[in-house]
């Protein structure tokens, strides 16, 4: 029965969709312009004040199908289909311009919902689970409440309370300011940019100063990345011998008051460039992977299992960003002084479990740029937007004898052209482990049909090297097909 | 129905977009069966059974090498002691030879599991050629052997001389060392039914190595790490009763049997101080470090029963 009520509750608002024109019109008018973080979004929402009366009822949205297929060749052709997903995003909102509740939320199934048997190696978790941000998953579908909100707002003031995003920083891929969101991994960083982080239960305010803007933030209970579950497609799993590692559920710290996250950012235009400093003191919202035991099941490899952990830090960070002609630049940096990481251990039969954990300072920062490319000056006939975007990031602790941190010196390269009056969507997205000599070639392609039909095709090339994070999904090449409604 | 067909045509569609012509997937199965013997031993386990499969025969590098020497470690269904090892994730193959051991770890405690002191232990010993391995074949292999020595951490050997007497033995040819405590030998017997010395329980073997015969050289015989649990091992270690013998592979065939010459540690029966006959006799291993022979292992032209 619950099954029949999810896939209605998945279709409804596809079947409803005709019946709002106002908001197919604005979903339209929404895709013509640059897709941005939803906070900042809401800061437009939020920027005209009017005392709007009786509240409205808006929502957009889409239904999507999105298709994986694994191009390693080693593998019975029965397992190439890696995932087949529907997910139908919803962004409600009801209340005035000035108090209103707001929901972002994605409804993901895949046909293992009907069908166990389909395939085994895609799950979104092993069993029914609730998370702390209200988030519900089994094995076959999620309900992932991104965002969901009590907005207030009043004159200088703005006040909102339950799950959202914090958009923190200015670098386009890793945010070493963005101190309150976890990384959602459970595709490594292949999800679309709408659902990498998740949302976070907090209570935030926002001041409006003449010559600042504050923004404070307090996350009461720990919410941790999602890894993907053992034996998943994405799965981190690799040997040392003579033991398979495989990377576990992450262990959330306890809900308890020395648990709780809060923070403080202070942004101001200084002629032209939108400065921000920020402090931070909460658990660390990059899990470090510990070796903590080792599994032993009958007939299964002895398997020593990593779990991620976290704990609390004390950070302070800060941003600029500022227009030069057809540049964007923006910086980063975030210093932590206690960030606590994994004692390296050679892997031989002296290995102690579970490895010790220890702090170090830390330092991480993103730099790089948006270059809005003249293509008109090359094709005159070109009218769409084309952007070459550039950013490398570092993390590194000062403490050498801790394991590197999960992500570092990438080098992140992305081409993007919009042609033939936006229609065509092409993007080119090169991801570089330097250090580890690994990368990530990814072609996207998409069409617009302009009536809320949009297709997209891509390709994944993952090219593993040495201690790489990449090299975990060295047989993960995929192609992704996507079909998407938007109403 | 129909909604599982479309799902299960789409990977088809797609793959026929991609350049995979020409790769083939083949699925060979490469699998470990056996069980293990636990009699006598059953209520000394008190934590998981593992059984490991190692690219080498060499005891002494396994245990302090296992990442390298180990291909994969799997622990054993305790109800029935049975096992079914999938190999061909491992770097192993269709007519590799390896060895297969088991043990008992019973101060496991969530770590990385690996014999030592208290533990259990025993490895697939073939009765007939003493080979510790195993090749691999095809398919499925199948072994059986009994973890049912206790695991010690000692540094005990045993050095010696080998004399070949006037036998024919030359530089490099292939011998076979064994030292084996006096209950796994045949050595009783009467003036007419002389006992043969035949190793005749291979649970009693404390030593064994398989090396060349080198005019002149000093061999040093390590004591494997675990001994049968019914031999008495005193503390610090030490054990009694030990015959050592060394077989010389007369016949090339790589395994001690039928016909090949021995040697071995001995006595002389005499007659009124009139040396009669040379015969095997027993040892102490009293150090728990090298323990020399007061005499050379010697061929007196007996040969392997």
């Amino acid at each position: 029965m619950m099954r029949y009520c999810t896939i209605i509750l998945l279709l409804m608002p596809v079947a409803l969709s005709p019946v709002y024109p106002q908001a197919l019109a604005e979903s339209l008018k929404k895709k013509e312009s640059k897709s941005t973080d939803t906070q900042e979004e809401s800061m437009d929402d939020f920027s005209d004040f009017d005392t709007s009366f009786p509240p409205t009822f808006t929502f957009t949205g889409f239904t999507e199908l999105e298709n994986f297929v694994s191009t390693y060749p080693d593998q019975e052709t029965s397992d190439f289909n890696k995932k087949n997903e529907i997910r139908t995003k919803l962004d409600m909102k009801y209340g005035t311009d000035t108090f209103y509740v707001k929901s972002v939320t994605n409804v993901y199934i895949l046909p293992t919902f009907v069908d166990d048997d389909l395939y085994d190696e895609y799950r979104y978790s092993n069993e029914f689970r609730v998370m702390r941000n209200g988030s519900i998953s089994n094995d076959a579908f999620e309900v992932n409440l991104r965002e969901l909100y009590v907005n207030y707002a009043s004159g200088k003031y703005r006040l909102r309370a339950g799950n959202q995003v914090f958009a923190w920083g200015t670098a386009d891929v890793f945010n070493p300011t963005a101190y309150f969101n976890p990384f959602d991994l459970r595709e490594l960083l292949f999800k679309d940019d709408d659902e990498l982080k998740l949302g976070v239960p907090a209570v935030s305010g926002m001041l409006f100063l003449d010559w600042f803007n504050l923004e404070g933030v307090i996350v009461p209970v720990h919410v941790g990345s999602a890894f993907p579950v053992r034996d998943n497609f994405w799965a981190i799993e690799y040997m040392e011998e003579p033991f398979p590692v495989e990377v576990t559920q992450m262990q959330e710290m306890d809900v308890t008051p020395e648990n709780i996250g809060y923070g403080i950012r202070l942004t101001k235009n200084i002629k032209g460039v939108d400065v921000s400093a920020s402090g931070y003191h909460g658990p660390d919202r990059e899990p470090f992977l510990r070796p903590i035991e080792t599994e032993v099941l009958p007939n299964e490899p002895v398997t020593v299992l990593v779990q991620p952990e976290t704990r609390i830090i004390n950070a302070g960070g800060m941003d600029v960003v500022f227009t030069w002609g057809r540049f964007t630049i923006q910086g980063e940096a975030a210093f932590t002084a206690d960030k606590p990481g994994v004692v390296e251990q050679e892997f031989d039969q002296n290995v102690e479990l579970p490895f010790q954990v220890k702090r170090s300072p830390h330092y991480a920062y993103s730099v790089g740029f948006n270059y809005f490319v003249p293509m008109d000056w090359l094709l005159e006939d070109h009218a769409g937007n084309t952007l070459f975007t550039v950013e490398w990031a570092q993390s590194k602790y000062t403490d050498t004898s801790l394991m590197a941190p999960l992500f570092s010196d990438i080098l992140t390269m992305r081409f993007e052209d919009q042609y033939w009056d936006n229609r065509i969507d092409f993007k080119f997205t090169c991801i570089m482990d330097v250090k580890q000599s690994a990368f990530i070639l990814w072609p996207q392609l998409g069409y617009d049909f302009r009536n809320g039909f949009k297709v997209s095709l891509a390709y994944q090339h993952i090219q593993g090297n040495n201690d790489s994070l990449f090299n975990y999904y060295q047989d993960n090449d995929f192609v992704k097909l996507g079909v998407q409604y938007a109403f | 129905m129909r909604f599982n067909r479309i799902i299960r045509l789409l990977p088809v569609l797609l793959i026929l977009l991609l350049p995979l012509t020409g790769c083939e997937y083949s699925d060979t199965e490469l699998v470990l069966k056996g069980k293990l013997d636990v009699t006598g031993v059953e209520n000394d386990i008190h934590g998981p059974v593992i059984v490991g499969v190692a690219n080498t025969d060499d005891l002494e590098y396994i245990m302090a090498n296992p990442q390298d020497a180990v291909a994969i470690m799997v622990p054993v269904e305790t109800l029935d002691y049975r096992f079914n090892i999938d190999l061909s994730e491992t770097s192993l193959k269709a007519g590799d030879t390896v060895t297969v051991f088991a043990f008992a770890d019973n101060n496991y405690n969530g770590g990385i599991p690996m014999p030592d002191a208290g533990d259990l232990f025993g490895m697939y010993i073939d009765e007939s050629s003493f080979a510790t391995t195993v090749t691999l074949n095809s398919g499925s292999t199948y072994v059986e052997f009994a973890p049912n020595r206790d695991y010690y951490e000692h540094n005990a050997s045993i050095s010696f001389n080998i004399n070949k007497g006037t036998e024919a033995i030359y530089e490099g040819d292939s011998i076979f060392l064994v030292a084996v405590h006096q209950d796994g030998v045949d050595n009783e017997g009467t003036i007419l039914d002389p006992p043969t010395f035949a190793v005749t329980n291979l649970d009693y073997v404390i030593a064994m190595l398989k090396t060349s015969y080198s005019n002149g050289n000093q061999y040093l015989l390590p004591v494997l790490p675990a001994v049968y649990y019914e031999l008495p091992v005193g503390n610090p270690f030490s054990i009694n009763n030990i015959y050592v013998f060394a077989i010389h592979d007369t016949n090339d065939s790589g395994q001690p049997d039928s016909g090949d010459l021995v040697g071995f540690y001995y006595g002389t029966i005499t007659l009124s101080f009139i040396p009669i006959n040379n015969k095997p006799i027993t040892t102490d291993l009293d150090e728990n470090d090298v323990n020399p022979l007061d005499k050379d292992v010697t061929f007196f032209g007996d040969t392997y029963p």
